[in-house]
């Protein structure tokens, strides 16, 4: 913004965070509340476009960068999470984000997902979960529920389905949230408590596939929720309040399951900058001197 | 012998300081203004074990080890069996080994010509004498090698002092009794004929350094510019990154170790991406790994730098051994078709211009740049003239005009180069999404046969500008020679030097080394082929990757013949020498 004047009468929109691109996903896919809830928290969060830059992997969800109007980068299978990363540490002054989905996250990605979490750099993870796989039509998920049926599961899976949200806790995320893209409100107040967390925000978003898992899914999901931020006695300091919630029968519990304020990244490297000063090389030449005899 | 020459052998177990004498020699020798080249060859040990270094000093320019050895020191005949066919002797080459009168006479497993004569030399006792401990043999055989081959004491002396001076006096103290009482064996029991002596040249020659080429590969990368880096440990590579962990904060940058080598240069592209010059440096399982995102950078455009300080394979192959053949992965690796830019420095000081030149051409074309080093340049500790750091190339990427309409802005323009204006996330207003995806001009997704062929031909565009403008090739020996050799990387160091003394045997051959591998500048090296009979084209690749690449960029001249051998084994001065003699 140039001018306060024009600060005042230009209040950013959500639609001012969108391109003129049209998804490819199918009607009624959970990933279009993804995206109206990214875009409505970017302009509560009046973010500049030209400072942000949203990361995926591969994946329907992945398609997301191109429906945003910030940098984008909608690059291989399962590295948004480091590719996010050297963007951070590139520019901390920006606003990042790594989004995409199931298989491309906690299949193809998932040896990047603890290191996100140990590292604690200031990113936000919007991880959108349908249990499938999409993009190439209906097969297994590392979140698909046991017993599941799909083109690669004939007479139902036999494998257990990973938990996100355990995972996360399990190493020491500082951030773990669960929403839902049928509750797009909800969904908004998570990612920009999400972005303004000084650290890595791991956001896990119920978001159905309408096409191979059926669009009774938002149902059964809405029936169940839970929301914490509601409830009295969630403490989400609490690690073992958190770690109860992970596999719940009968009910899903949203919102921000944990957090806690562990150092983030950059604030370790802000020491480290200050052990370094001490090196006696003031310049690159002056590192000649280490060679000379 | 070359009468201004000497060349050392040392091997022992961990702990008997081989590689610790082998750096005092090389420091001194340079402060002497002699050129010195230290190879180090180490078991697959993680700690102690065998190690053995191989040293070459010279009053003339020297780019390659020797073949055998004035001096063998021997802490440890078992380990010497590990290392036996690198360590040979010249005929009038003297061994040097632990013992006194009346010990048994050990079992010697030569390997070569047997040695003119071996040198029971009293290490342990005069170790234990001087400094109270066995660690100390290493300074008696510094001694003994000095007092042998007519070495500078004062300059060796000062080595020593500027190793141990932070234990103290005393300990200075006591290293240098070791390294008397060594040098006076010598005197006293060696005859003065028997001894071997070395020229230094009469002028100091230019201030000199000693580095290793990871040192020099880290360095000419904060010389250029790069303020980014991620990698993953792995030999021989690992040293780059320990050296940047040091100084990439110093200087404002950043570097990461990461989980894998895919996070490595994933990191890298995302540092990239919002500005930063960005590299990572691996060697070949690890450059493996990364080819799906080399491919990623070469579509969405992306400046980066690869090193790969390569090794023997394939799979975990030898990785302590040295050997070129991860060429073909470095060229054609990865799917689809993907543009990039190899290049490969030729020895120590040459990394640190390939790493300015391979910042400038990556971040000038946005294009991957493979950097191909090896284990005997990375590991290598070399002594030669201090290089000009004040020359760097340095490339502001193209920006878009900040007058443009940001609806309007192009990010995959089609240019005449194939360069277009980069976007920077916080720098510039135009934003843009980038995309592993075929896209248009706008980034945004196609699948379209019209525009993937349009993105092709812009993307291999910028290759014949690349050719055009860095096409550096060294060349030796007389231009209308009629038997050339063709070499890349750290094959130059035996080639040039087969080819010196081939011309001083009266053989009319010249050499040629390209320094970018691909794109090739066919032309030129045409010209430089083209009065050619006879061609040999050297590497040390067994299937050949090098020969394979040439014929796929050009037609080699008729009487072309190939000596391509597996790794793990450097190549000899003489085993060219000998391969060039048959085309005569």
């Amino acid at each position: 913004m140039s001018s306060t004047q024009e600060a005042v009468v230009a209040k950013a929109q959500p639609s001012d965070y969108k391109t003129d691109l049209k998804p490819v996903w199918c009607a009624g896919c959970g990933d279009f509340g993804v995206l109206n809830a990214l875009a409505q928290a970017f302009a509560g969060l009046e973010l500049t476009p030209e400072r942000t830059m949203v990361v995926s992997g591969i994946g329907c969800s992945s398609r997301i960068p191109g429906y945003l109007k910030t940098f984008g980068f909608n690059s291989v299978h399962g590295r948004a999470l480091p590719i996010a990363i050297g963007a951070k540490l590139g520019n901390p002054e920006l606003t990042i984000l790594a989004a995409g989905g199931d298989g491309d996250g906690f299949s193809i990605g998932t040896g990047h997902f603890p290191h996100a979490c140990r590292r604690n750099i200031d990113i936000t993870y919007v991880m959108m979960d349908n249990n499938i796989y999409g993009l190439t039509k209906g097969q297994l998920s590392p979140t698909s529920p046991s017993e599941m049926i799909t083109t690669t599961s004939g007479y139902g899976s036999v494998e257990t389905p990973m938990n996100p949200v355990g995972l996360a806790l399990g190493c020491e995320a500082t951030f773990v949230a669960r929403g839902f893209s049928g509750d797009i409100k909800h969904l908004v107040d998570i990612i920009v408590q999400g972005i303004r967390h000084p650290g890595f925000a791991f956001i896990q978003v119920l978001s159905p596939c309408v096409t191979f898992v059926g669009k009774e899914q938002f149902l059964t999901i809405k029936n169940q929720l839970h929301y914490l931020d509601q409830d009295p006695d969630y403490d989400n300091s609490d690690l073992c309040n958190a770690f109860r919630v992970v596999n719940e029968k009968g009910r899903i519990s949203v919102g921000v399951i944990h957090r806690s304020n562990r150092p983030s990244y950059h604030d370790k490297m802000a020491q480290l900058h200050k052990a370094v000063e001490k090196d006696p090389h003031k310049t690159l030449a002056s590192l000649m001197d280490l060679y000379r005899v | 012998m070359k009468p201004n020459e000497l060349n050392l052998g040392l091997v022992g177990s961990g702990g008997d300081g081989v590689m610790a004498a082998g750096e005092i020699i090389v420091t001194a020798s340079a402060r002497e203004g002699l050129n010195c080249i230290m190879l180090k060859s180490f078991g697959p040990q993680i700690r102690g074990g065998e190690s053995a270094c191989k040293i070459r000093i010279t009053s003339r320019r020297c780019s390659v080890q020797a073949d055998d050895l004035d001096v063998l020191v021997v802490f440890n005949w078992s380990d010497y069996r590990r290392f036996g066919a690198e360590l040979t002797l010249l005929p009038h080459g003297v061994v040097l080994e632990d013992g006194e009168e009346g010990d048994p006479e050990p079992e010697r497993p030569f390997i070569g010509s047997p040695p003119h004569a071996i040198y029971r030399i009293p290490l342990t006792r005069i170790a234990r004498e001087a400094a109270g401990t066995t660690l100390a043999r290493n300074m008696a055989v510094i001694g003994a090698i000095c007092g042998l081959a007519d070495l500078p004491e004062q300059s060796h002396l000062d080595s020593i002092r500027n190793l141990f001076e932070r234990k103290g006096e005393k300990i200075v103290e006591a290293n240098f009794k070791a390294f008397e009482m060594g040098r006076d064996f010598i005197r006293n029991n060696i005859k003065r004929k028997e001894k071997i002596r070395l020229v230094r040249p009469s002028v100091k020659a230019d201030p000199r350094v000693v580095m290793t080429g990871n040192d020099s590969v880290a360095y000419g990368a904060m010389l250029a510019g790069c303020r980014f880096f991620a990698g993953y440990p792995i030999t021989p590579s690992s040293e780059i990154m320990e050296w940047l962990s040091v100084f990439m904060p110093k200087f404002g940058g950043e570097m990461i170790q990461t989980e894998d080598e895919i996070a490595a240069l994933s990191m890298v592209l995302g540092a990239s991406l919002v500005g930063r010059k960005a590299m990572t440096a691996t060697s070949g399982p690890g450059l493996s790994l990364m080819n799906e995102l080399i491919g990623l950078a070469s579509i969405a455009e992306i400046p980066c730098v690869i090193v790969d300080v390569q090794r023997a394979g394939p799979s975990t192959g030898i990785p302590t051994k040295s050997e070129q053949s991860d060429l073909m992965a470095a060229v054609f690796g990865g799917h689809g078709d993907s543009p990039r830019v190899v290049m490969a420095p030729t020895d120590v000081s040459d990394c640190l211009d390939v790493m300015r030149e391979a910042f400038y051409v990556s971040e000038k074309y946005q294009i991957p740049v493979i950097v191909l080093s090896d284990g005997s340049i990375g590991q290598r500790k070399a002594a030669f003239a201090e290089p000009d750091i004040s020359i760097v190339r340095s490339w502001e990427r193209a920006h878009p005009p900040v007058d443009l309409d940001p609806a309007e802005y192009r990010r995959f323009l089609f240019t005449e180069t194939g360069v277009s204006p980069m976007s920077i996330p916080g720098v510039d207003r135009m934003i843009y999404r980038a995309a592993g995806i075929e896209h248009n001009e706008f980034g945004a997704p196609t699948s379209e046969f019209e525009m993937h062929q349009r993105m092709n031909e812009k993307r291999y565009r910028k290759l014949g500008f690349i050719a055009e403008e860095v096409c550096f090739m060294r060349h030796y020996g007389p231009e209308d020679a009629p038997v050339g050799v063709l070499a890349w990387g750290s094959s130059k160091g035996a080639v040039r030097e087969a080819v010196e003394n081939l011309l001083d045997e009266g053989y009319p051959v010249k050499a040629v080394v390209p320094q970018v591998l691909f794109p090739l500048n066919t032309e030129k090296l045409k010209k430089l082929l083209g009065p050619l009979k006879k061609l040999l084209v050297v590497e040390m690749s067994y299937s050949g990757q090098f020969l394979n690449l040439l014929k796929t960029q050009m037609d080699l001249p008729e009487g072309t013949v190939h000596y391509g051998r597996s790794g793990a084994r450097y190549l000899g001065i003489h085993e060219i020498m000998d391969q060039v003699r048959r085309l005569f």
